[in-house]
């Protein structure tokens, strides 16, 4: 294989890499450089745009033959993550002046790349750990809070379990099967084996646990709420995704068998019911939305009840429209005085009189995550609930449904703050204290968010025919 | 010579002594950390002998791999345990539970 | 013009993002002339649609705005379609909505989200044109979801007040319950016709239900949905909730467009249920149920909005008796003169609201015959509409029918045909009771409120005469005939025919009885001489000995029938069961959110011990069921 092709095969991740080096030796070089955030953009925005443009001319190459390899899916996949961490690079601007915060955001982002095109246990095990670690230290850099460095080390001590969680599962496929490959895995689905079946269970509950997933979910409120905005964002529209790519390429194409049905069923069931319920008493909007975000996962593990292409396609659309959902409503949180203050959901009663646009954009998402048509949100609900229906399991859609109902509470009661007639003047005053209209950065982040997003809610077809399969 | 089964239920009682470390330790959060290290050797031990038994190097080669994370995720952490100290003044894990609700 | 429907749906659309976005900035007569110039635009248009209809003897007229989706080998594209039955339902929507729109000009004069109310409104029109010219259950499913929300954003329009905040939510959560019937509904339908576009779902329907599937699940499925939109047992609850909103809103979503989105669909889809002779029953043994349960409960009630939308609620529910016979055309026909008269009866008590400013409690109205003359006169028009008296609008429907409910032979039977029958004399009573205590029944009104009694201005008044006129002759146009070659009306149980004749005279009969009988209790029971019963009750009984026999009347005849309405059905099965039981689950998800957020202890080793029961308990049930 030349190098020409295995430097376009993983163009995506060169950009990424040449990125990280820059702004490591500028830190070095540079005291106090103001250049990481250009920087930082720069790569990104190149990589997804390359990424894109690699998935729509359809190459694919397996540069490490068994370890990696790329095709117009996996390109697409890195385009939609690289994507949505543009609007995302935007919003820390204002938080972030510079600092370690962009390095490890790229290097994170290099572990999502990773983990999308692993084709063995090994790559995936890296990929993971690359995108994890550095989100721990992402939690506690801002430091806006005392409670982030609490938050941080619990998302550590429990996303290292689940690593090791999930190596004791590899360890296990990899002594049933004698291979490294990822294949093992879905290989064992269909297996009856004792060690195989543990294998499975094991590796699954692990990302279980890095998705959120009801029992393994507490980590997510304290570490959401925690987190600095634009670090939230990342955690809930990046990370996610790449911990559901980690996932789709585990299952690859394999149907899910009895007894592994009833844990994808329900324990994502439980997620929603759980998420879903929990999120009606929550007063802080990032608290709200990691719940929220609970019962999310819930709804993208249910699309693994599905199987086939159909799979791949409600998996990264739901993590598209998703994404874009929670990274538009943390851009148009109006900025206040200081960060809890900033969070407190009673903050947004009547801000549909003072901000109208945020006030607009905050109702949209809360729509779309809700899954009313004819927002995004919908054709990703219906898309999950279909291959459910398809596949077999129109008991589970039902459950499922009606999991998602509870969830309208919630998202009306945002809804309902945001329009209500202003507040009497004196509370006005508090709520609006030192609040700012959105930065022009993260004006143009809701812009980034809101357009794919319209075009996606137009013409859902066209995106899911580029996401292949 | 010591059978497969010998290994792996020494891997499952390391692997399940480092969970239980982790919901049974109460006082301190370095221990945690140690628990964490303690399952990923339990995990260790498995990928070496399924590597001898099976005749397959690679997954000794894995196993370089997980030390290495491992190394990182500890210095990660004792980090983020500097910061914790710092603004606590305490590394109780049963201080831990300003974040709730 | 070869993007007419298109052009109808989008209208309203541009008048949603005009007034939402600059109507603040603009004033009030900017956003008048644009909230009611787009609808009577889109109106105008659809008028032109029905001349281009005509002109082509009916055939269909489809228009693919763009592909909307392609999954698999499946697309599915945004296309509108006007036929016979969606031209009388845009007509319906265009035509009372632009009239409401007007009225609202003047209803809404001096509101402060005077803006934001217009754009609510043209969004809410636009979304309920999606439904009804969608060609697709799909872009219907849009429309549906979309009024929804119009609705729920119109009903908590006065978000100041937490009670009417709360109705909006309880009207949107009752109606996804539906919601999440007619998803699995199309679900299913999609799996056995592999096209959601309906009039291909009635061509493959033509000739029975694919193998393997059966229409009356799909048929009940989506009849769930219906009963949602549509407020039917056991899904009505939301509806007298929502006369919260603004009175033009009920008038336009809860009377004549929204609600009877569950009838068009059915009537859209009479492919499947001429299939689907189970779900026809079901269909009209609700509807007939709610007819008179909610009959009898608009006896006891005192609100004029709250009469008036229990009114609605059976009448609704009779149209769905007609479909549940398989009378679809004579179902729309009562949709349509429904739509004018209720919206008429609407807005007059709105016009009677304003004009008592605020006032809704009929206990405190009469006498206002000679004050607001031209909203009396109206509302008596609509109000006799509504009781079938001949020859204004809802005669003609109401005794359609009733005559199908007993002879047509995919379903009538006696005994629907008599409930049906005790509805329509029960309608006419309390209609007739609802226009003597407010209108004829001497003034209880007080006195500081009575010296500001006005008649409403002329965008009001003129819109009631429209409405008015409309109810009254509305029934000359034979809309079942129209629809015949689409809906054909269903055949005549053998040995029935000779009796067509005299059930017409008997539904006459029904609808003055019930008026008689109103006025006997009525005209005695509200007098001066009553007041002054109440005031000196000894004397009164020695000096009138007389009135025991209305006292006897009323003991025997109406109270019963009050206590019946008022405690078997309202505080019984109406707030006892069915509102409870809603309320019940609401206490019981709040309960539970409560204890699930106090799991969230925020101690780490509650934490880790989750995971490693999680990761047992998944490995145990995995290996048990290996």
């Amino acid at each position: 294989m030349s190098a020409e092709t295995v430097l376009t095969a993983l163009l995506p991740e060169v950009l990424l890499l040449a990125g990280l080096l820059l702004l490591i030796g500028l830190e070095i070089a540079v005291p106090r450089h103001r250049g990481a955030f250009a920087v930082s953009l720069l790569a990104v925005a190149a990589a997804a745009a390359a990424a894109a443009w690699l998935s729509a001319g359809g190459s694919s190459a397996a540069p490490f033959p068994g370890h990696y390899s790329v095709g117009p899916d996996t390109f697409a996949a890195k385009a939609v993550v690289l994507a949505l961490a543009v609007p995302v690079l935007l919003l820390a601007r204002g938080e972030f002046p510079g600092g370690p915060f962009y390095p490890l955001l790229v290097s994170s982002l290099l572990g999502v790349c990773l983990v999308v095109s692993a084709d063995s246990f090994l790559t995936l095990f890296l990929g993971v750990e690359l995108m994890s670690i550095p989100v721990y230290v992402l939690v506690v850099l801002a430091f806006q809070r005392e409670e982030s460095a609490e938050a941080a080390l619990k998302y550590l001590v429990l996303s290292g379990t689940a690593s090791a969680t999930f190596l004791l599962g590899v360890s296990l496929l990899y002594g049933g099967s004698g291979s490294l490959a990822l294949s093992a895995f879905s290989t064992a689905l269909g297996s009856r084996d004792v060690l195989a079946t543990a294998g499975v269970v094991l590796v699954l509950s692990a990302f279980f646990l890095k998705a959120a997933v009801v029992p393994f979910h507490t980590w997510a409120p304290d570490a959401y709420e925690a987190a600095s905005v634009p670090v939230t964002a990342y955690m809930a529209a990046v990370v996610k995704a790449g911990v559901l790519f980690a996932v789709l390429r585990l299952f690859a194409l394999a149907p899910a068998e009895r007894p592994l049905v009833d844990l994808l069923a329900l324990l994502p069931l439980a997620s929603m019911v759980w998420g879903n319920l929990a999120a009606m008493r929550q007063d802080g909007l990032r608290r709200l939305i990691a719940y929220s975000s609970i019962a999310h996962a819930g709804y993208l593990f249910y699309a693994f009840l599905g199987d086939g292409p159909g799979r791949f396609q409600a998996v990264t659309f739901y993590l598209l429209a998703y994404g874009l959902m929670n990274v538009l409503v943390l851009a148009a949180l109006p900025p206040a005085g200081d960060d809890v203050a900033r969070d407190r959901l009673e903050r947004l009663k009547g801000l549909f009189q003072r901000q109208p646009y945020a006030a607009w954009m905050i109702a949209v998402a809360m729509l779309s995550l809700a899954g009313i048509p004819p927002f995004p949100g919908f054709v990703a609900k219906f898309l999950v609930f279909k291959n459910v229906v398809a596949a077999g399991y129109p008991v589970y859609a039902v459950l499922g449904l009606v999991g998602s109902y509870l969830g309208l509470y919630f998202y009306l009661r945002v809804i309902q703050y945001l329009f209500m007639a202003p507040p009497p003047p004196a509370e006005e005053a508090s709520a609006a204290e030192g609040e700012g209209a959105p930065s022009r950065l993260a004006l143009a982040a809701t812009v980034l968010c809101l357009l794919p997003a319209i075009l996606i809610a137009l013409f859902p077809g066209w995106v899911i025919d580029r996401l292949g399969g | 010579m010591v059978p497969l089964t010998h290994y792996l239920v020494l891997g499952a009682v390391l692997f399940v002594l480092g969970l239980a470390g982790i919901f049974l330790n109460r006082k301190n959060v370095l221990i945690l950390l140690m628990s964490i290290e303690l399952m990923l050797l339990a995990v260790n031990t498995n990928f070496v002998a399924f590597s001898h038994f099976l005749g397959d190097t690679a997954g000794q080669v894995f196993v370089f791999f997980v030390l290495t994370v491992a190394a990182a995720e500890s210095a990660i952490g004792l980090a983020i345990l500097v910061v914790l100290f710092r603004s606590r003044h305490t590394i109780d894990v049963q201080d831990l539970d300003r974040l709730k609700g | 013009m070869s993007h007419l429907l298109v052009w109808i749906v989008l209208l309203p659309l541009a008048g949603f993002l005009f007034n939402g976005l600059a109507g603040d900035r603009l004033g009030a007569r900017a956003v008048s002339l644009v909230g009611c110039g787009l609808p009577i635009g889109s109106f105008t248009l659809t008028v032109a649609g029905a001349i281009a209809l005509a002109a082509a003897g009916g055939e269909p007229r489809v228009e693919t705005a763009f592909t909307w989706a392609t999954v698999g080998d499946h697309s599915f594209e945004v296309a509108f379609y006007l036929d016979r039955l969606s031209v009388v339902m845009a007509l319906v929507v265009t035509g009372v909505g632009s009239l409401i729109h007007v009225y609202s000009t003047g209803y809404m004069r001096d509101d402060p989200g005077y803006a934001r109310y217009f754009a609510y409104l043209n969004l809410f029109l636009f979304f309920m044109l999606v439904l009804v010219l969608g060609r697709s259950l799909l872009v219907l499913f849009v429309g549906w979801e979309g009024v929804g929300l119009a609705s729920y954003l119109l009903i908590g329009f006065w978000f100041q007040d937490p009670e009417k905040a709360r109705a909006g939510k309880k009207a949107f959560i009752t109606n996804r319950v539906g919601d999440a019937g007619f998803l699995l509904g199309m679900f299913v339908l999609f799996q056995a016709a592999g096209t959601l576009e309906m009039d291909r779902v009635n061509a493959v329907f033509s000739t029975g239900a694919p193998a393997g599937f059966s229409a009356s699940l799909i048929g009940v499925l989506l009849f769930v949905g219906a009963t949602g939109k549509s407020a039917q047992i056991p899904l009505h609850v939301w509806l007298p909730d929502a006369m919260a909103g603004p009175t033009p809103v009920s008038a336009l979503i809860h009377a004549a467009t929204m609600v009877t989105a569950g009838v068009y669909m059915v009537a859209r889809l009479s492919g499947i249920y001429g299939q689907a002779p189970e779900a026809s029953a079901v269909i009209a043994a609700v509807g007939v149920l709610t007819a008179l349960f909610a009959a009898t409960v608009a006896l006891t009630q005192n609100d004029i909005k709250k009469v008036l939308a229990y009114s609605t609620i059976s009448q609704l529910g009779l149209m769905f008796l007609a479909l549940g016979v398989g009378a679809y055309g004579v179902a729309v026909f009562h949709l349509y003169t429904h739509a004018f008269f209720k919206a008429c009866l609407f807005l007059g008590a709105g016009s009677v609201i304003h004009a008592l400013g605020g006032e809704q409690d009929i206990r405190r109205m009469g006498g206002l015959a000679r004050r607001v003359p031209t909203t009396f006169a109206t509302f008596a028009v609509a109000a006799a509409a509504i009781a079938g008296i001949p020859p204004l609008a809802g005669f003609f429907s109401k005794d359609e029918i009733l005559w199908f409910a007993l002879a047509s032979r995919s379903g009538g039977a006696l005994w629907l045909w008599a409930l049906a029958a005790l509805t329509a004399f029960l309608t006419a009573f309390y209609m007739a009771r609802l226009l003597w205590l407010t209108f004829l029944a001497p003034s209880r009104v007080d006195a500081e409120t009575a010296r500001h009694v006005h008649e409403s201005p002329r965008s009001m008044t003129g819109v009631l005469i429209a409405l008015a006129a409309l109810s009254a002759v509305g029934g000359f146009v034979g809309v079942p005939h129209l629809l015949e070659p689409l809906l054909p009306l269903p055949e005549v149980r053998p040995g029935l025919d000779a009796l067509e004749t005299p059930l017409v005279l008997l539904s006459v009969l029904l609808a003055v009885g019930g008026v008689g009988a109103a006025a006997y209790v009525l005209a005695a029971g509200e007098d001066p001489a009553e007041v002054f019963r109440r005031r000196f009750p000894g004397l009164h009984r020695l000096v009138a000995g007389k009135y025991f026999v209305d006292e006897a009347y009323e003991r025997w005849v109406t109270r019963p029938l009050y206590w019946v309405s008022d405690r078997v059905f309202l505080r019984f099965s109406d707030r006892r069961v069915l509102d409870g039981s809603l309320h019940a689950l609401a206490a019981l998800a709040e309960r539970s959110a409560a204890r699930l957020s106090r799991a969230q202890t925020g101690n780490l080793q509650l934490y880790a011990f989750l995971v490693l029961a999680g990761i047992a308990a998944g490995l145990l049930w995995s290996l048990r069921h290996v």
